[in-house]
């Protein structure tokens, strides 16, 4: 028999530390992008890698 | 925050905002112009317009889009550093004003120089192309608009910090007054001597 929820809710005080909730994965992603796109433009400045049209050559 | 000084300063935020983006996407046609133009008038009228474009428009909203961003944040309960999307939306907007500030003036300065009636043909086509800040600047602008639409879920480690603190006191003082409450009804049900 499944304990009924909304009973428990009101009689129980949830005490325990809870444990710290982990980064979630959508930050991961956009640290790791951020991270790709700020070592691409150190690499350009450090390098001198021009952009933008016709600076690409044939 | 009041609820009506909250609405005002969302849509001024809003505004800001949205504009900023407009203004960009404004920019972003320009600079295709100065990419794929062929006539030295329309180089010109380009570089100008983008020089106009980006010292009355761009960076004024951009400065705006942040103020009213941080005034919302400190102002409500979203706070500026305990979810992550309001942490990664700061940190985007800040990083895309210091990156704009800094194109704003080579922008202003090849805007000037396009303007001068004596610059040649020649001179006009070797001013340099601002396409990729521009797309990256819009593309960076998108992300903060689906992150503040979309408020994706997770907190901080200090925003969890935070909660688990305001939980605490929050029962606490449950228990205090559920204390009270049974003191009072005992006295209540206590024979008069």
């Amino acid at each position: 028999m499944r304990p009924d929820i909304s009973t428990r809710k009101d009689t129980e005080m949830d005490d325990s530390p809870k444990d710290r909730p982990r980064t979630p994965r959508w930050v991961w992603v956009l640290g790791i992008v951020a991270l790709i796109l700020i070592l691409a433009a150190v690499a350009q400045l450090v390098f001198g890698i021009r952009h933008g049209p016709g600076m690409h050559g044939i | 925050m009041g609820a009506g000084l909250r609405k005002l300063a969302l849509a001024a935020h809003l505004t800001c905002s949205v504009g900023w983006l407009g203004a960009v996407a404004a920019y972003l046609t320009l600079d295709l112009t100065v990419a794929t133009a062929q006539k030295p008038q329309v180089l010109r009228a380009a570089w100008v317009a983008m020089g106009l474009v980006t010292s009355w428009a761009i960076v004024p909203l951009a400065f705006a889009s942040l103020l009213t961003g941080l005034v919302m944040a400190v102002g409500t309960r979203w706070g500026l550093f305990r979810h992550w999307w309001v942490l990664i939306s700061l940190m985007l907007t800040l990083g895309a004003t210091l990156v704009l500030l800094q194109e704003a003036g080579v922008i202003t300065h090849a805007a000037a120089i396009a303007a001068d009636p004596t610059t040649s043909d020649v001179e006009l086509r070797a001013l340099p192309p601002t396409l990729p800040h521009s797309l990256g600047g819009l593309a960076v602008l998108l992300t903060i608009q689906v992150l503040n639409v979309y408020k994706p879920q997770g907190l901080t480690p200090y925003g969890w910090r935070k909660q688990e603190a305001e939980r605490s006191v929050a029962r606490h003082d449950a228990v205090t007054q559920r204390g009270a409450g049974e003191d009072l009804a005992e006295a209540g049900r206590s024979p008069r001597r």
